[in-house]
């Protein structure tokens, strides 16, 4: 016989298990999460604590999400603002002769997946493309071939969250 | 210490290899004899047909990966243990201990296991002994699922005898790099 498995939710906010979500600085977060989308369980955790008066203990780590919560909106709008920021830069360099590859940098910053984009290129393009690392240390796209103007539309098309503004092309 | 504070899949993961056969099957048994209460489910987690691959990272850890989905590590060829989000559905598997609530805040930020954590009130450990090098699960007082895999520094009668310093090492807890990182590709 099997024992049935116990199902467990993936809150979107955390990943924690609910019951954990108080040691986490997402709190507050994750207290609206759960009140929207498990309200039973969220008045398990959270109310009847309370009432019951067993484990108030439970509610004193939520008496410090001020500045926690405050830490995390930095936190966001740092990465919000590293977003503003970067730019993403198509550039076509020379190789050997007349051969040209096209060099994308910076589209990892907006969570793209870098080997299925390079793949998808190399199967759009019917070029070799790869993932490799510049002299900075961040992560690139190099496409065989001269296909500046192409790739740009194709990460408008394909990647949403790459805002169009924030795509360049350098000579 | 967490071997997954510094944990990044670009970076960390040197080489992945999908095992032959005669290679899975001794995995496999290995894993059967460690964890006997999960005998009857490894069919399912690891289907024979389908591929386990060998996952081989940075600072002598590996990972076991089924379909991309992280199901056991070990350290330096050590004993296989399950991921959290593994343990998390066959919590019975292996032997487990309990900490009180003051500890799990430390747990999550990756500190090792104390000694008084494991004594207190709150906390509780199996009856019969322990030997020290065996992985264990912790639990918390008054939650419901593990929130981290450790190593027994010593065995559970010297932790309540000696009732000091580092009990258990902990090796992977909620939250930490290994946990955030729930597929592989």
């Amino acid at each position: 016989m099997r024992l049935t498995l116990i199902s467990i939710l993936q809150p979107s906010v955390c990943t924690l298990p609910p019951e954990y979500c108080e040691f986490n600085t997402t709190l507050k977060k994750c207290k609206e999460w759960l009140q929207k989308n498990h309200v039973d369980l969220y008045n398990k955790l959270y109310v009847d604590t309370v009432t019951e008066g067993v484990a108030s203990v439970a509610l004193t780590p939520a008496a410090t999400p001020k500045d926690t919560s405050s830490k995390l909106e930095k936190k966001l709008e740092a990465e919000a603002e590293k977003k503003r920021k970067t730019k993403v830069i198509i550039k076509s360099e020379k190789r050997k002769g007349k051969k040209v590859v096209t060099v994308i940098t910076g589209l990892d910053v907006f969570g793209v997946d870098l080997k299925k984009a390079s793949k998808l290129f190399s199967q759009k393009f019917a070029t070799g493309s790869s993932v490799g690392k510049n002299a900075e240390g961040s992560q690139e796209v190099v496409i065989q071939g001269d296909v500046a103007h192409e790739v740009m539309d194709l990460i408008v098309e394909n990647y949403p969250t790459v805002p169009e503004d924030n795509l360049q092309i350098k000579a | 210490m967490s071997l997954f504070k510094k944990f990044d899949v670009n970076e960390s993961v040197s080489g992945q290899t999908k095992t032959k056969s005669s290679v899975q099957r001794a995995i496999r048994t290995k894993i059967a004899e460690q964890y006997p209460a999960l005998e009857p489910y490894l069919d399912d987690l690891i289907p024979k047909k389908s591929p386990l691959v060998l996952v081989k990272c940075k600072d002598h850890i590996q990972l076991l990966t089924v379909n991309g989905k992280i199901l056991f590590f070990n350290h330096y060829d050590g004993p296989w243990m399950p991921v959290l989000r593994l343990l998390h559905q066959y919590p019975f598997m292996m032997p487990a201990l309990q900490v009180d609530r003051g500890a799990i805040k430390f747990i999550l930020s990756s500190a090792n296991i104390m000694c008084p954590g494991l004594t207190s009130p709150g906390a509780w450990m199996p009856a019969e002994s322990l030997p020290a090098e065996s992985p264990v699960a912790i639990f918390a007082e008054g939650k419901h699922f593990p929130l981290a895999i450790g190593w027994l520094k010593m065995s559970t009668d010297d932790i309540r005898k000696i009732n000091k310093g580092i009990g258990v090492d902990n090796l992977h807890h909620l939250n930490d790099l290994l946990w955030k990182t729930e597929e592989l590709h």
